[in-house]
């Protein structure tokens, strides 16, 4: 087995660490959420952050080339999550990803395939409606489909250009733009992008749509888990950062508080514990990428990724003292945001009863 | 980054697994399993079957006896001999710790007298280095070795070795000078254990497995048996040890423990629990993700690379498993699962009974989980990747 990486990977890995040192530094971080109880205020997604992001070719990694990519699979999706994650840096590409990976086993000739050029220039924005319980039906009338009902905590729906749906195992695509569909932002303890997004009675075209396989949703899913993984261990990782700096820097007592063994030992316990998840998220992305199975492994994973980011942010604020809770302060923003971003996905508990139901069939 | 092994070494796995399974190791897994109370069965035919065939040490120098292998052979090994039940601390004891000892730091003299036959499974060696005033703090060891002129003369007490009383040899370190720090003045020695000034008594624990205490009185060790460099044993002791501590044993041990309450809970209907159910997930969980970072261990000790953060993280990931899994056991069998297997009606043969009276040892053998935090903390925030 090899635990290195190659020098591809490593290159990959530092594009976008050096990217994020520069350009998603607090302040400009904490000027990417909402103030507090802010929801209603038109705020916009930071633009110019993503489209640097898109020409440095974040969507391209997962695509295949003939899709406009450069396939560096699940693997290099995992290593730019994580340095996404150590900044703790919000935006649509998960979803977008998930929605591309999904397009690709449409057939060849299916309209939606056209999308995936647009996704790989960062054209496209795609937000999924498919994480929680909605009451959206998809019904078909004709040539054309009619959508109804309500989806919350959809991220980032209001600067979307397509919504991801799945009922069973097809798949649909409404324009955000058609007539019937409204957004509004929940006002939620990550300040992020989260909205509910109701269908009245929206009407848009066959073309919009293509069914698949149960494998094929499958396989995708487990994708979008090790992903959204890979981003929790680098929120970890970067909660974890930040408070080894504080803890070496802060003195009380005449010595630094990473003196104290209840200080460190505990940041130590921690660290293992994200070394190994780390780990794991590598072996779950090597077996996506070497087309294996990975379910039973990916919600595993998962659970585990989720129960670390909650573990490491709520630390990281104790150990910073109450200075971790000021607004200026970055562990509050970690917090937040792996409580928000574990809950967005069901929490380490779905994952896990996933995880048994598969183990114990 | 790749987590799959050559098809040539599933190959060696899968030889290894089909004779472990085969009748000879299967009889002896019986026997023991019915021995008396305090009787630590060696399993000696089969050690010698195994060395014969060079699986003790695949990753050896043939000359040695090894078959010229890599680490990851070795790994393979180590994972197949403890899954399979079959008793190890004597195997890591010779063949990993001292074993390694001497292939890094041993003269060629001391590695064609003593390796062949520790290879082929014949000869034993036993570590002693905790004294009843020195555990973690090793360097504050008392034990002597003075100079007569022709040998050196070891004078004190060590405890809580294991295997002493089967073992040909012992490696023990001692103090032969006092130095400037502590670290100073300290020699590894190879102390023959069936001398008369060597006593050897038994120190009962409350699991399978006794601790001694060996009093050296004046036992004569030649020069040429000092390991290494003399007065200089405390940073090729260290080496060593950050060098063979992979943790893999542990997580060998924990897959060992948890597969068998697994199969277990699914045969009872007990996975029917969800609650039961779930916990297992996140203890494989672990499981998994522990033997990554028991190999990722390996990887470094096949290229000779001295991390103490890798391996204190593993050991300390892997051996707290453990611990977690004997809970689990007690937690799913409750009052039940406290039958040993001397009791008739123990579940899964007594095994919940002889993890939870084996497990608290694990996070204070081959090195304190307290130490192991110690030493990941010292690396905290100089790592890169």
């Amino acid at each position: 087995m090899k635990f290195r990486l190659t020098e591809e990977e490593r290159m990959l890995q530092r594009l976008f660490a050096d990217f994020f040192e520069r350009e998603f530094q607090p302040p400009t971080a904490r000027l990417s959420e909402r103030v507090l109880g802010g929801w209603s205020a038109e705020q916009g997604f930071q633009e110019e952050i993503w489209e640097e992001l898109t020409m440095l070719g974040i969507m391209q990694l997962t695509l295949p080339v003939e899709a406009g990519g450069i396939d560096l699979g699940e693997t290099g999706a995992a290593l730019v999550s994580e340095q996404m994650g150590r900044v703790a840096y919000q935006s649509p590409y998960f979803d977008t990803v998930t929605a591309a990976g999904l397009l690709l086993h449409a057939a060849e000739d299916s309209p939606l395939r056209q999308s995936l050029e647009q996704i790989a220039m960062g054209e496209c924005r795609i937000s999924r409606m498919d994480r929680h319980a909605s009451t959206v039906t998809f019904q078909k009338d004709g040539d054309e489909w009619i959508a109804e009902g309500e989806c919350r905590f959809v991220p980032f729906a209001a600067e979307a250009d397509l919504l991801l749906g799945l009922q069973g195992r097809r798949l649909f695509l409404v324009p955000r733009a058609a007539a019937g569909v409204t957004c509004e932002r929940h006002d939620e303890i990550g300040r992020g992008e989260l909205c509910a997004v109701r269908f009245d009675r929206v009407r848009f075209g066959g073309e919009w749509s293509v069914e698949l396989t149960d494998s094929a949703v499958a396989q995708e899913l487990a994708k979008a888990r090790g992903r959204q993984a890979a981003y929790l261990i680098g929120l970890s990782q970067g909660a974890l950062d930040l408070t080894i700096r504080r803890t070496k820097e802060r003195q009380q007592f005449g010595q630094p508080l990473a003196s104290f063994q209840s200080v460190s030992f505990r940041l130590a316990a921690l660290t293992a514990r994200v070394e190994a998840a780390r780990l794991f998220v590598y072996y779950v992305a090597s077996r996506a990428d070497s087309r294996e199975e990975a379910d039973l492994l990916s919600s595993q994973l998962f659970a585990m990724a989720s129960e670390l980011a909650l573990d490491v942010t709520t630390e990281a604020i104790q150990l910073h003292g109450s200075y971790g809770l000021c607004e200026e302060a970055e562990p509050q923003r970690y917090y937040r945001r792996a409580l928000a971003d574990t809950s967005l996905w069901g929490g380490a508990a779905k994952h896990r009863s996933e995880a048994a139901r598969r183990m114990f069939r | 980054m790749e987590f799959v092994l050559t098809l040539e070494q599933e190959a060696f796995r899968r030889e290894v697994r089909a004779y472990l399974q085969g009748p000879q190791a299967q009889e002896l897994l019986r026997e023991i399993q019915k021995a008396a109370p305090r009787e630590e069965v060696h399993p000696d035919a089969i050690f010698k079957e195994l060395g014969g065939r060079g699986w003790l040490t695949p990753d050896w120098p043939v000359e040695y006896g090894g078959l010229g292998l890599t680490a990851a052979e070795g790994a393979i090994f180590l994972e197949e001999y403890i899954g399979s039940g079959l008793p190890y601390t004597a195997y890591v004891s010779t063949i990993d710790i001292v074993g390694q000892f001497l292939l890094h730091a041993g003269s060629d003299a001391q590695k064609r007298e003593f390796l062949p036959r520790m290879a082929s499974g014949e000869l034993l060696f036993s570590v002693l280095y905790t004294e009843p005033k020195a555990g973690s703090d090793l360097a504050s060891l008392h034990t002597r070795a003075e100079w007569d002129g022709n040998a050196y003369r070891l004078y004190g007490t060590k405890i809580y070795n294991m295997k002493t009383n089967i073992a040909h040899y012992a490696v023990c370190a001692a103090r032969t000078r006092t130095g400037k720090t502590k670290y100073d003045g300290i020699t590894i020695f190879i102390v023959p254990l069936q001398d008369p000034a060597v006593d050897v008594r038994p120190l009962w624990n409350m699991t399978d497995e006794r601790f001694h205490e060996v009093v050296l009185d004046g036992v004569a060790v030649p020069p040429e048996r000092i390991i290494g460099t003399l007065h200089g044993g405390w940073g090729e002791l260290n080496q060593a040890l950050t060098i063979e501590r992979t943790g893999l044993e542990f997580n060998a041990k924990a897959g060992l423990w948890l597969n068998r309450l697994t199969s277990h809970a699914k045969e009872s209907g007990q996975t029917k629990d969800q609650v039961l159910a779930r916990r297992l997930v996140d203890l494989h969980s672990e499981l998994t993700a522990g033997r990554l970072l028991a190999w990722r261990a390996i990887e470094k000790r096949s290229r000779h690379e001295f991390d103490e953060y890798a391996s204190s993280i593993s050991k300390w990931y892997n051996s707290e498993l453990c611990k977690k899994i004997a809970r689990f056991g007690l937690e799913m069998e409750g009052i039940e699962g406290t039958l040993s297997r001397w009791d008739g009606a123990a579940p899964i043969g007594g095994l919940i009974d002889a993890m939870c009276r084996e497990a608290p040892g694990l996070t204070l053998s081959a090195g304190t989980s307290e130490i192991m935090l110690y030493l990941i903390s010292s690396g905290l925030g100089s790592q890169q990747e």
